[in-house]
């Protein structure tokens, strides 16, 4: 019983993890090729998020068709943000662009709140509450969608890195501006293409969250501060990093959550613990850190 | 011979300008004492909310003067008032003891931040002071040692005397003086070299004697330690604190405006800053309603890009405005 | 005391000002400093040369903290310093400038040299006002008091580096390490630079420096140490260090073989 229930908590913990992956990824490119700390990326996520509400309460848009829509747009929002905001401050120091992004999220968020309110809003759809009995572990239908979802995005955006010209001239600008000039690729266009792309995941992301649990306009701070988390864990620049952060994030998560007393809520100061713990143990800099 | 007399006419001179300085002082005070005996209530309430923002932002001033900037200071502001709300509930203390008790663990709670986040760059702090605040909001809002979301409420201050409000105000006052005071004479101590050396290149300081770690810590305890008393105090005034209010971004980023605003790293700019950013809020709250805020981070985001060097920039705008003021002392 | 002894901290009487023991310092996978050990008696004045990158200016920053090493002893007046926090180390005595000035930019001269008169033997520090007052002795002692009140940035490069050379002053060394403080001056300012150097040197301070610009070693150091990779290839009077073989080769072998196959072509 103890063991079935241990297993679970795992399952759980993987879900959550490989919903966390679509996160931890956008913001690991953004992090990684453009060195720029993005604190509004939580706002891709809550514009997903009500992207999927709206569409399915307004026009009955079921959220998995609403995703590539929401993709689109995020990464629409992300040119716009990159090419005004973003740009001017590439290199300027961290701090700039942390209160600088700062200033955008809260901007974004109380447009939304002007337009819309700032009621909790959710929805639910006719297969919200089913779930799949594998062994003997139940996993949610949706939470295990997300999870395939996810893992396609990641596979598809490390194919995209490996595999495809522009991912190999991010890989390059990413490795050496410089040379990448140099080498003829078009780095303003690159910045450009893997901030959108980062966006972009926020926004499906932020699809996934309104199905799973309720959306609000302040909901993005909640989440940049794991994004942070994560890419801080598992190394700025690394998608591997990004991924086994997620993973890590998430099972401690679904752990602390069951085995704590008051579990689901000291689940959400996992991820500042694990800022401190990174930080502590490696107090000079992150995992393989960009700066000079 | 000339020369000594010459300082000596000079010392005078300072003299005079710092007999200047604390008149100017005492009246701003006795004005602050005396005006809000003649105010209606609601005038009184917003006059105690400026004395708690002037706290909280000369406290952020203070901390940023060591290059320590946080993003997060609604957490201290949020420790001290649910010290204080717990307190008060579950064992019945006295308002002064858990206010105080408030700024207490308030600092340890910077005290701990300070010596993760000492080594490295301002970035790390920031983001460290943001994540410490959401998860305190969030934390808050689900255990059940904090009564979760619907939060802990007090009994009134000066229950029962008609005066309440002004004993009310009189008490933030109290704080709001010792907190201004007690930051004056820092920055016109020793300590405001060591701060200001450490700002500009703690390196450089650490080569000439200075101890970065304590004079660091030394700031970031001092303010929180206040913030703290700050929020403990909130959390009697209002009689009721939850996590969305006692942990609020709102009091995060106004820290931060009020002296950005006013002027950052003066002595008065913090102040000024608090009392106009408040008003501005209160007016904003009536008149534009919930999404008021998206002022403010049009004004960061402004700050950040039309100033040539961003944050940097203002610094040295400001730095060269205190150089003509005369703030840095000549003796 | 046994004259002569080599190995405890006086020797001959006189109590080694610094002593480095088989330092060594590794940055990841590259030696930096390679088995460094020398020692320096109270007053010398000693000349650190050698090519650039060659950890001359690593060297300092092991002595005063910056680094710690990865191997190997530093002792100050008998005193263990490997390991100890910059600050402190500077509290025991040793004062340095850096390569490229580090003034503090919105601070004028007067309280960029305060800084080290107030915290310079003291975590608590001094007054304020008596530290202005000391700021001001040494600016006079090194020329600038009429300058006092300037902001820093607004200085001349030559200006600049003789107020780094005030501000370690102000912390009152009894080593004082000068890295490349002559660089990017001309030959006036160099003569001039010198002229307090010598005056700081003349005073009891004991004196390290490091330099590009043979004229100040050959002028103000009576003892020269030759630094190249990490390793110390040379240590003993100025003059016979310059004239050994291996030295010249160090520092001009390039560009000898440059000159000679020059003229060869020509």
């Amino acid at each position: 019983m103890k063991i079935e229930l241990f297993l679970q908590v795992i399952a759980n913990g993987l879900l959550t993890g490989g919903f966390y992956m679509a996160i931890a990824v956008g913001i690991t490119l953004i992090f990684g090729v453009l060195n720029v700390i993005y604190f509004a990326y939580g706002e891709s996520i809550m514009l997903g998020s009500y992207l999927s509400y709206f569409l399915l309460t307004l026009w009955g848009v079921d959220p998995l068709i609403s995703l590539p829509l929401a993709i689109v747009m995020t990464s629409l929002l992300g040119a716009v943000v990159q090419k005004a905001f973003i740009k001017p401050v590439m290199k300027a120091p961290h701090l700039n662009q942390i209160l600088l992004t700062f200033g955008i999220a809260v901007i974004l968020q109380n447009i939304v709140l002007i337009a819309v309110g700032g009621d909790y809003v959710s929805i639910t759809t006719s297969y919200s509450g089913t779930s799949l009995k594998i062994g003997p572990l139940r996993i949610g239908l949706v939470r295990f969608l997300e999870f395939l979802l996810s893992i396609v995005l990641t596979g598809g955006i490390t194919l995209w890195l490996k595999y495809t010209d522009w991912g190999r001239a991010v890989r390059a600008v990413t490795q050496n501006e410089e040379s990448a000039k140099l080498m003829g690729i078009n780095v303003d266009r690159v910045y450009l293409i893997t901030f959108m792309v980062g966006s972009a995941l926020g926004g499906a992301a932020g699809v996934m969250i309104s199905l799973m649990m309720y959306t609000f306009p302040l909901i993005g701070f909640n989440f940049v501060v794991k994004a942070f988390a994560i890419v801080i864990l598992g190394g700025i620049g690394s998608i591997p990093g990004a991924v086994t952060g997620a993973m890590i994030l998430g099972i401690t998560e679904s752990l602390v959550s069951q085995y704590f007393r008051g579990g689901s809520g000291w689940a959400e100061g996992v991820s500042f613990m694990m800022i401190i713990a990174v930080l502590l143990i490696r107090p000079g800099g992150l995992f393989y850190a960009k700066e000079g | 011979m000339q020369r000594k007399v010459r300082e000596k006419e000079r010392e005078h001179a300072i003299l005079n300008k710092a007999g200047k300085g604390v008149f100017v002082a005492v009246l701003v005070a006795i004005l602050f004492t005396l005006l809000p005996l003649t105010v209606d209530r609601y005038t009184l309430h917003t006059l105690i909310l400026c004395q708690i923002f002037v706290v909280i932002s000369v406290c952020w001033n203070l901390l940023a003067m060591t290059r320590q900037v946080s993003l997060g200071h609604a957490a201290f502001f949020g420790l001290g008032a649910y010290t204080s709300a717990l307190l008060s509930d579950r064992l019945s203390t006295p308002p002064w003891l858990d206010i105080a008790s408030g700024g207490i663990v308030a600092s340890f709670g910077a005290i701990i931040l300070g010596l993760i986040c000492l080594r490295m760059a301002p970035w790390a702090l920031a983001i460290v002071t943001f994540s410490f605040a959401e998860a305190l909001r969030v934390i808050s809002s689900m255990i059940a040692f904090t009564d979760g979301a619907q939060g802990i409420s007090l009994s009134p201050l000066f229950e029962g005397n008609p005066n309440n409000k002004l004993l009310s105000y009189y008490m933030i006052l109290v704080i709001a003086l010792i907190t201004v005071v007690t930051v004056y004479f820092v920055i016109q101590s020793r300590l405001s070299y060591a701060f200001r050396a450490i700002h500009d290149d703690e390196q450089a300081a650490s080569i000439l004697g200075v101890n970065p770690v304590l004079f660091k810590l030394l700031a970031f305890t001092i303010s929180a330690f206040f913030t703290g008393l700050a929020g403990g105090f909130y959390a009697h005034y209002t009689t009721h604190i939850e996590p969305a209010t006692a942990f609020n971004v709102h009091i995060s980023v106004e820290a931060q405006l009020m002296p950005l605003i006013g002027g950052l790293y003066t002595f008065v700019g913090p102040i000024i800053g608090a009392f106009v950013l408040t008003l501005m809020t209160e007016y904003l709250r009536v008149s534009f309603g919930q999404g008021y805020m998206i002022f403010y981070g049009i004004i960061l985001v402004v700050t950040i890009l039309f100033l040539p060097e961003g944050v940097v920039g203002i610094y040295k705008i400001v730095w060269s405005k205190v150089r003509r003021t005369g703030l840095a002392r000549e003796v | 005391m046994v004259k002569g002894e080599k190995n405890g901290p006086c020797q001959g009487g006189l109590i080694r000002m610094l002593e480095l023991e088989n330092v060594t310092k590794y940055f990841g996978g590259l030696c930096a400093i390679n088995d460094v050990s020398f020692s320096v008696k109270e007053n010398e004045s000693v000349g650190l040369i050698g090519p650039n990158g060659s950890g001359k200016t690593t060297l300092f920053n092991l002595i005063t903290g910056v680094y710690k090493c990865s191997s190997g002893k530093i002792a100050f007046q008998g005193n263990r310093i490997d390991g100890t926090k910059p600050f402190r180390i500077c509290h025991m005595g040793v004062g340095r400038t850096f390569q490229i000035t580090r003034p503090f930019p919105h601070m004028t001269v007067r309280e960029n040299v305060a800084i080290g008169a107030i915290y310079g033997k003291t975590v608590k520090g001094i007054s304020p006002r008596l530290a202005l007052q000391r700021a001001d002795d040494v600016l006079e002692f090194v020329g600038l008091a009429n300058r006092k009140h300037t902001l820093i940035t607004n200085l001349t490069l030559a200006d600049k580096k003789m107020v780094e050379l005030a501000k370690a002053v102000s912390t009152q060394p009894k080593l004082l390490l000068l890295d490349e403080v002559m660089a990017g001056l001309n030959t006036t300012e160099v003569a001039e630079l010198m002229k307090t150097v010598r005056k700081i040197h003349d005073s009891g301070t004991t004196v390290i420096i490091i330099e590009h610009v043979m004229k100040a070693i050959v002028g103000l150091a009576s003892r020269t140490i030759v630094i190249n990779f990490g390793n110390k290839i040379a240590d003993g009077p100025t003059h016979e260090v310059m004239n050994e073989k291996g030295v010249i080769e160090t520092y001009l072998g390039k560009e000898f073989k440059v000159v000679r196959s020059l003229r060869a072509a020509s």
